[in-house]
């Protein structure tokens, strides 16, 4: 047992007895249930190439194209008992022509308590879940607010950086201090991460708002090295993102400060303390650790600024230990966002890359990118919302000339979206 | 005219008129004690009118506070996600309904102070009563919703107020007396968010109250994130 391991077994052992000592105390009442939804139907055009969706690089979900499609039907069934507990299991279904599916994307129990007399509450959640991170993805069924394809860092999350874990988060409220600033610390310890990190390799960042769903496998490029006397030819031609091979605990820990309703800013770091030595099925084990800082804040004439920026490196070796895949990477965007009435407008820019740091022939992961979102709302009614946007990727990716495309690429995407949330 | 009355009377001195000389003077007495108003105009350090701030004045006499008026219903609404009012002031024993206007569920907590209660009001859910014994200062939040904030206080008379938008309460009938006025926000940036002055009220004149510190900004009453369908990510 590593001492990471030790050290997230203690607080697995603590949050559970908190939690257990609680359920003693409280009384169960009747149970609450309540769905909420989205359904998320558009119209696009994308002058790009054969999407990551269908084992392309292309950076979108859609292909080179016009397309139709049933983009998100989210489902959000909650339960709550007695004052402090509760559940959330949310259901995604796809109908695009390119990969359609219906499964689970989450499924939690929250354990919430009122705060104390000294302002500490204590949130604790327990399932398949996201790590917190996220600034843009708040609404029912993890959609965004502000954009309909999530920032690169978001996608990612969406694709591959999800996990079955414990989240325990630690909140002192302010005004409990005669204070206007709250703080939160959350430690998380989870598994069933194993793989995350060969998608950012071997299709690198996209931007999307396709989230994986539970018995989903993501196809991987063909990329020579996978190839039968290639040095990834063990690889699957799909990778699992949400399977356990290695039998150890990753860790992630996040704290926030939330000045009232000026802001809030967090800082975190991610490792999924992978042992790279195994592979199972063709499913190599990844070593993923990132650290990540992120700021939502209200800016004069009522601007919301969002930024997140995120820098780490995945390693991927063979069972001796050598590295296979051994990439940095980096992304960060920064978005405004203003509402006015029904109407709402945000512009996000972006920069990324991947740096492939190992000497494997014909896998060259390296990658270098810009992007601009431009999103128009309007609510139409309440629940109802047009959605207008306009997304451009600049991107140089080497190991396009593998399938015969240019490395040097600009994609770009129109799409109209109707949105009902109920 | 109750004096005009008793010069008349004066004149005439039989037995009769002496008795009831007795009981209009008794009445006089009672009468003088109740019906005059007084008039506060609170002012905050730059003198300008300070709005929606507190104001109540507690009698040295205790028989003083009690009155026998019924006592004025109170509701905390909770509309758009937010405290409305966000100050309610109530006197000690009263009942105050919790009423959800919105379509969703809320938890309203109060973790601090003399009376603390959790309850979830959905919004079917017509109301909650809940009763405050105790005076104090209440803090309400959301459990839910971390940026709903509303204020409840609690007081030991029945003279209580909250200012307009001139800065002005009236206190329409009270009896002479010695009152600690307590000028009250739980953004006053005082000692327990309150400033007490002492006066011998009735007065002719209004009370002009002229504030010692200033205000901390009332928190929004919103989210960052400014969208309807939020799912406490």
């Amino acid at each position: 047992m590593t001492v990471i391991d030790r050290f997230v077994s203690r607080c697995i052992c603590l949050s559970l007895v908190t939690v257990h000592l609680s359920v003693q105390s409280m009384e169960w009442g009747e149970i609450e249930h309540h769905v909420s939804g989205v359904v998320d139907t558009r119209i696009g055009y994308a002058d790009s190439s054969d999407s990551y969706l269908s084992a392309g690089l292309g950076k979108f979900s859609a292909n080179n194209g016009s397309q139709f499609a049933l983009s998100q039907l989210g489902l959000s069934y909650h339960t709550q008992w007695g004052d402090a507990w509760s559940s959330r299991i949310v259901a995604n279904g796809y109908l695009d022509g390119i990969n359609n599916g219906i499964g689970l994307t989450e499924a939690l129990v929250r354990y919430r308590d009122i705060p104390s007399e000294s302002g500490i509450r204590l949130d604790v959640e327990f399932g398949l879940m996201y790590p917190k991170i996220s600034l843009e993805n708040v609404a029912t069924a993890w959609a965004s607010p502000y954009s309909l394809s999530y920032s690169t860092i978001n996608s990612w999350l969406a694709e591959e950086v999800r996990h079955i874990g414990l989240s325990t988060t630690i909140e002192s409220l302010g005004k409990y201090r005669q204070s206007a600033h709250d703080f939160s610390l959350t430690a998380e310890a989870f598994m069933f991460n194993d793989t995350t990190g060969a998608m950012l390799a071997w299709h690198g960042w996209t931007q999307t708002s396709r989230q994986t769903l539970l018995q989903e496998t993501i196809p991987i490029t063909a990329i020579p090295a996978m190839q039968p006397d290639g040095m990834l030819a063990e690889q699957a031609a799909n990778s699992d993102p949400f399977t356990e091979l290695d039998d150890r605990i990753g860790a992630h820990v996040v704290a926030k400060w939330a000045w009232r309703s000026n802001g809030n800013v967090q800082v975190g770091y991610y490792d999924n303390n992978a042992n790279t030595l195994i592979v199972k099925q063709g499913q190599y084990v990844w070593l993923t650790k990132f650290g990540h800082v992120g700021a939502k804040w209200l800016l004069p004439y009522g601007v919301s600024f969002i930024s997140q920026y995120m820098q780490g490196n995945t390693l991927m070796t063979n069972t001796d230990g050598l590295p296979v895949v051994d990439n940095d990477f980096h992304s960060g965007y920064i978005m405004l966002s203003k509402r006015f009435t029904q109407h709402r407008v945000s512009l996000r820019v972006e920069d990324f890359s991947v740096t492939d740091k190992d000497v494997t022939p014909d896998d060259n992961n390296n990658e270098d990118g810009q992007s601009l979102t431009v999103a128009y709302q309007y609510q139409l009614d309440k629940p109802w919302f047009i959605q207008l946007e306009y997304n451009v990727i600049d991107s140089t990716r080497p190991a396009r000339r593998y399938i015969n495309q240019p490395i040097e690429l600009v994609e770009q995407q129109w799409q109209v979206s109707s949105r009902y949330f109920f | 005219m109750i004096g005009l009355s008793l010069s008349r009377d004066k004149s005439k001195l039989s037995l009769t008129l002496l008795l009831n000389l007795t009981t209009l003077l008794l009445l006089t007495q009672q009468v003088t004690q109740t019906v005059s108003a007084q008039e506060f105009l609170i002012l905050n350090q730059q003198g300008q009118a300070a709005v929606n701030v507190v104001v109540y004045l507690q009698p040295s006499n205790a028989e003083n506070r009690i009155v026998a008026a019924e006592s004025v219903k109170a509701e905390v609404h909770q509309k758009d996600k937010q405290f409305s009012p966000y100050i309610t002031v109530v006197q000690k024993g009263q009942e105050v309904a919790f009423v959800n206007e919105d379509d969703i569920t809320h938890h309203i907590y109060s973790a601090l102070g003399p009376k603390r209660f959790s309850f979830k009001l959905r919004h079917e859910q017509a109301k909650q009563l809940i009763m405050f014994e105790t005076a104090g200062h209440v803090s309400m939040g959301c459990n839910i919703h971390d940026w709903m904030s509303g204020h409840l206080l609690v007081v030991d008379t029945p003279f209580y107020a909250i200012t307009d938008n001139q800065g002005k309460v009236i206190f329409n009938a009270l009896p002479e007396d010695d009152f600690s006025v307590v000028v009250w926000h739980p953004q006053l940036k005082l000692k327990d968010n309150q400033q007490l002055q002492t006066f011998h009220l009735p007065s002719e004149q209004s009370k002009v109250i002229t504030l010692d510190a200033e205000f901390d900004s009332i928190p929004k009453q919103q989210s960052l994130d400014e969208f309807e369908f939020l799912e406490g990510y």
